[in-house]
C-alpha cells in the first residue's frame, strides 16, 4: 500500500468558484434533515400558535415548551433512528409491519392533520398579502404555481436554501424579545412553575402548542429525510444530534415569540383576534415596519411548509399502497399521486379564498386536529421502533419508552379533558 | 384460483371436521418454478404449528381441513428456512422484472394443481388492496374483469428484508440489462439500493450505478459499506468513480480510497484533483500511448499486451521521446501497415488536444466539431494526461432530462 495519507488532495472540487452568497448558501446546506425539520416546524401554525399563548396568557405557558421539547427529541429521535436503521420510510414499514387496514388508518390521520396543515399554510399566505395590500386571490394563486412548478422542476433543494436563508428572519422574535423589556422574574415563574386553567380557551392554547410543535407529517418527513440521505448505523450519533438541534431550535424559536407577544401584546390587555394583530408584536424592533416583517416571515414559514406538505403526504399514502409516485411520470401513469399532491394544493388555496373566513381561525386549528391524531402516529411508532424485527438491537430503551408513551397518554388525556370541558360548556 | 388474503386467518379442521386452530401464513420452497406451499403454518392456543403439506388435505377460502387428526407432539415450529408468503412477501415491495419497476405486494395469487398449491404470481391492483380490507364486492363494482396478475416468474425479492433474500437466488434482477437495473433501484431508497448493490457482482452492480441520478448514486453509495463501495467503484470508469466520491462526505470518500486496490484508488486520486466540469475531472487515463519511432509490430504487440480490453480504444496516441503528444493512429491503420514501419510513418499529426482545465462545455464541442471519438488531454508540457470519449461528453450534448429526481427532493 503507497503512503496515501501523506499528500492531501482537494476531495470538494472547484469551491474557488463560489461566491460569498453561495458560500453561505453552502453553510446552510450542511444542516441535516432534523434541523431543517426543526427550522420548518416553526410554520404559520407554529408563529399562530406560540403567539396566541403569549398574547392571551403571557408568560404562563412557557413551562410547557420544557416538557414538550423533551417529547419532541425523543419522537424526532425514533424517526431518524428508523429511517437510519431500516432504511425505509414509516408509510412503509407501518405497511409492511401491520398490514392494510392499520396502514389505511395511518393514512386516514395523516392525509386529515396534512390537509388541514396545507390550508392553514395557505391562510399564511393570504394573511400576509393583506398585511402586505395585495390582494389575496393574486398571491394565493400564485404561491400555489410557484410551490407546485419549483418541486415539478427538480429546483427544490436550491430554492430549500433560499427559504432557509429568509427563515432567519425568525430571529426578529429573538432581538424584539429582549428590547419589548420582559419581566424577567415572571417570565422564569412561566418557565419552572407550570400552571394549568381548567377552561376551555386555555386547554385549547396548550393543546395547540403541543400539537404545533409535535405533528404527525414531521415523524414521516423526518424519517423518509435521513432515508434519502443514504445514512446507515454508523451515522447514528450524527443523526440524533442532528434532530436534538433541530428540536431545540424549534423551542428556542418558540419560546421567544412567546416572549415577545406575551411582552408587548399581552401587557396591553387587548384580546388578540387577527393575523393583524399578532403582527403588532414585532413593532418595539421594527415599529412602522412590523406589519411587513411578520409578513415576511409569515410567507416565508408558510412556502416552506407549502413546499412539503402535500408533496410528502403524496408519497407517504402512495408509497403505503404502492402506487405509482413520481412528479416526473405522465399525469396518467401516477393519477393517485397527482390527485392527492394536486388536490391538497387545491384545496388549501381554495379554501382561504372563500370570503370572509376567519384566516387566524384557519392558522390554529391544524395544531389541536394535529395533536388530537399524533397519539395514533406515536403508537405506531412505538411499536415498530420496539419491534426487534424491525430495529434489531436499536430497539428503544426503557427511558425513550417512558417518554414516548407518556406523551402520548398525555396528549389522550388532555384531548379527553377537553372533549368533557367543552361538552360541559355546551350543556350550561 | 384463490388468494392469499381468502386462506389467511381462516379456521383450520381436522379430518373429523373439528376446529383445531387458525391458518397463519403458507412456507414455499422458492427453489421450484411456480413454487409449491411445503407446509401450513396453523396457530392453536398461541403456539405456531408446521404442518407438512402431505398432512394437507385442501385449503380454500372456508378454511384449511387436515388429512389426519390434529397431535402437537407430530407437528415443530414452523422453521426460518423457507419463505413465509405471508409475513416475508406479502405487503412488501417486489420487483416486476417485466414491467421494469417496485410494485407492492398488495396480494398473492394461488393455484391448486395436481394436489399441489402453487404461488402463481402477486396481485399490485387497487382491488387487491380493496380485498384486503373486507370490500372485494366494491372491487368487483369497479373492475368487472378479475385484476391482472404479475406472473410470479416474472418477480424478483428485490429490496424486500434482508434474510428473505439470502434464502431467494435473486438471479432475475441481475439479468437485466444495467439501465433497467438502475430504473428499478432509483425506485428504491438509497439503503434498499445499497443492501442490493452489495449482493450483486460488482460488475453489473457498477454499470448499474453508473446509470443512476447523480443524486441518488451518491446517496447509495454512503450507504453501502466500505468494503462493497470500494469495490463497485474499483469496476467503474475512474473519472465516474471520481464524481461520485466527490459527492459524499470527504471522510467517507477517504475511508473508501483506502480499501480500493492502490492503483485504482491512486487515479481516482488524481482525477479528484481537477474540478468535476473540466477535462481534468472528465478524463480517464490511457492504457496505452506510442512511441513514434516503434516499429508498428512493436505497437500492436503493446496493445496485445493490455490486461484490460474494456477500453474504448477508439484513438492510439503516439508520444515523442520526451513524452510529449505528437499524433494519434487508430488501431485499424496499426493492423493494416507494414509490421516493419514506424508507427511515425502512418500517424496522424493534426491531433486536437484540449488542456486539463478546459470546460467541458468546449471538450465537447470540440469532440463535435472535429467528427473525433476521443481527445487527448495534455497539461502545459504537452505530456499527455488522459483520454476522454465521446462517451464521457455523452449526457453534456444531450438535453438535461428530468431525471428522476422527485424521490430524492423529499430527503
Amino acid at each position: 500500500m503507497p503512503q496515501l495519507t501523506g499528500r492531501r488532495l482537494p476531495l470538494r472540487r472547484a469551491a474557488v468558484r463560489f461566491s460569498a452568497f453561495q458560500r453561505l448558501l453552502l453553510l446552510l446546506a450542511i444542516f441535516g434533515p432534523g434541523v431543517i425539520t426543526g427550522i420548518v416546524d416553526d410554520d404559520a401554525t407554529g408563529i399562530a400558535g406560540y403567539s396566541l399563548a403569549g398574547a392571551h396568557y403571557g408568560y404562563v405557558l412557557i413551562w410547557a415548551l420544557i416538557p414538550v421539547c423533551v417529547a419532541l427529541i425523543v419522537s424526532q429521535e425514533m424517526g431518524a433512528r428508523m429511517g437510519v436503521v431500516t432504511g425505509k420510510g414509516l408509510a412503509d414499514l407501518i405497511r409492511e409491519r401491520f398490514g392494510v387496514r392499520i396502514t389505511l388508518l395511518a393514512m386516514v390521520t395523516l392525509l386529515i392533520a396534512n390537509a388541514a396543515t396545507t390550508i392553514a399554510e395557505f391562510a399564511g399566505v393570504a394573511a400576509a398579502a393583506d398585511l402586505f395590500g395585495i390582494s389575496r386571490f393574486i398571491l394565493v394563486p400564485v404561491a400555489a404555481l410557484v410551490v407546485f412548478a419549483v418541486v415539478s422542476f427538480g429546483t427544490y433543494r436550491k430554492v430549500e436554501l433560499v427559504l432557509l436563508a429568509v427563515s432567519l428572519v425568525s430571529l426578529s422574535y429573538v432581538i424584539t424579545g429582549f428590547m419589548s423589556q420582559p419581566h424577567w422574574g415572571d417570565v422564569a415563574q412561566g418557565a419552572f412553575v407550570p400552571k394549568v386553567h381548567l377552561t376551555l380557551p386555555f386547554l385549547t392554547l396548550l393543546i395547540g402548542l403541543i400539537g404545533t410543535t409535535i405533528t404527525p407529517w414531521q415523524q414521516f418527513y423526518v424519517q423518509s429525510a435521513m432515508v434519502d440521505k443514504g445514512l446507515s448505523e454508523r451515522d447514528l450519533k450524527r443523526a440524533r444530534a442532528d434532530v436534538a438541534v433541530g428540536s431545540t431550535l424549534t423551542n428556542v424559536i418558540a419560546f421567544f415569540i412567546i416572549l415577545t407577544t406575551a411582552a408587548t401584546l399581552y401587557v396591553t390587555g387587548k384580546p388578540a383576534e387577527t393575523v393583524t394583530d399578532i403582527g403588532q408584536a414585532l413593532e418595539p424592533l421594527a415599529g412602522n415596519f412590523a406589519a411587513r416583517l411578520f409578513a415576511i416571515a409569515l410567507l416565508n414559514a408558510s412556502l416552506m411548509a407549502m413546499a412539503i406538505l402535500p408533496l410528502s403526504t403524496a408519497y407517504a399514502i402512495c408509497e403505503a399502497f404502492g402506487w405509482e409516485r413520481s412528479v416526473n411520470r405522465p399525469v396518467r401513469e401516477a393519477p393517485f399521486f397527482f390527485s392527492l399532491f394536486g388536490g391538497l394544493l387545491v384545496i388549501g388555496g381554495a379554501a382561504v379564498l372563500i370570503p370572509g373566513v376567519p384566516l387566524l381561525f384557519l392558522l390554529f386549528l391544524p395544531n389541536v386536529v394535529g395533536a388530537i391524531l399524533l397519539p395514533i402516529i406515536l403508537v405506531l411508532t412505538l411499536r415498530l421502533v420496539n419491534d426487534r424485527q424491525v430495529m434489531g438491537r436499536f430497539v428503544n430503551n426503557r427511558v425513550q419508552n417512558v417518554l414516548a408513551w407518556a406523551t402520548a397518554v398525555a396528549l389522550v388525556v388532555l384531548t379527553v379533558a377537553y372533549a368533557v370541558l367543552a361538552l360541559v360548556e355546551l350543556l350550561s | 384460483m384463490s388468494f392469499l388474503s381468502q386462506v389467511q386467518g381462516r379456521p383450520v379442521f381436522d379430518a373429523d371436521g373439528v376446529r383445531i386452530g387458525q391458518l397463519r401464513d403458507l412456507l414455499i420452497d422458492t427453489g421450484t418454478p411456480y413454487p409449491p406451499v411445503r407446509s401450513v403454518v396453523m396457530e392453536r392456543n398461541g403456539r405456531r404449528y408446521s404442518v407438512p403439506w402431505h398432512d394437507v388435505a385442501s385449503v380454500t377460502p372456508r378454511g384449511a381441513a387436515l388429512r389426519g387428526k390434529f397431535n402437537e407432539n407430530r407437528y415443530a415450529s414452523p422453521s426460518d428456512e423457507m419463505v413465509w408468503l405471508a409475513r416475508d412477501v406479502m405487503d412488501k415491495q417486489i420487483v416486476d422484472t417485466t414491467g421494469v419497476k417496485l410494485v407492492r405486494v398488495n396480494d398473492i395469487a394461488l393455484t391448486a394443481l395436481n394436489d399441489e398449491l402453487r404461488v402463481a404470481g402477486v396481485d399490485n391492483s387497487t382491488s387487491g388492496l380493496l380485498r384486503r380490507v373486507g370490500m372485494e364486492k366494491a372491487a368487483g363494482l369497479f373492475h368487472k374483469r378479475p385484476p391482472k396478475l404479475i406472473d410470479w416468474e416474472q418477480v424478483d425479492i428485490g429490496p424486500a428484508v434482508n434474510e428473505i433474500r439470502l434464502k431467494v437466488p435473486f438471479h432475475r434482477l441481475q439479468r437485466m440489462r444495467p439501465a433497467d437495473i438502475a430504473t428499478v433501484v432509483s425506485q428504491m431508497s438509497p439503503g434498499e439500493a445499497a443492501d442490493l448493490f452489495e449482493q450483486m457482482d460488482e460488475e453489473t452492480a457498477a454499470r448499474a450505478m453508473a446509470e443512476l441520478p447523480d443524486e441518488h448514486q451518491a446517496a447509495v453509495l454512503a450507504a453501502m459499506e466500505p468494503e462493497e463501495a470500494a469495490d463497485v467503484l474499483e469496476e467503474m470508469e475512474p473519472d465516474e468513480a471520481a464524481d461520485l466520491l466527490g459527492d459524499i462526505k470527504d471522510e467517507q470518500a477517504e475511508q473508501i480510497m483506502q480499501l480500493m486496490e492502490p492503483e485504482a484508488a491512486e487515479e481516482v486520486r488524481n482525477l479528484l484533483a481537477y474540478a468535476e466540469d473540466t477535462a481534468g475531472g472528465l478524463m480517464n487515463s490511457i492504457p496505452v500511448l506510442l512511441r513514434a519511432n516503434d516499429r508498428v509490430a512493436d505497437a500492436v504487440q503493446r496493445v496485445r499486451e493490455l490486461d484490460d480490453l474494456d477500453h474504448e480504444l477508439h484513438t492510439l496516441f503516439v508520444v515523442d521521446d520526451d513524452d510529449r503528444l505528437v499524433g494519434s493512429v487508430t488501431p485499424v491503420h496499426l493492423l493494416v501497415a507494414d509490421p516493419d514501419a514506424r508507427v511515425i510513418a502512418l500517424m496522424k499529426e493534426d491531433v486536437e488536444p484540449v488542456a486539463l482545465d478546459t470546460p467541458d462545455d468546449d471538450v465537447a464541442r470540440a469532440l463535435v466539431r472535429y467528427d473525433l471519438m476521443a481527445v487527448p488531454v495534455i497539461d502545459a508540457d504537452r505530456r499527455v494526461r488522459g483520454v476522454i470519449t465521446v462517451n464521457d461528453v455523452l449526457d453534456l450534448m444531450t438535453p438535461r432530462s428530468w431525471t428522476s429526481r422527485a424521490r430524492r427532493m423529499m430527503g
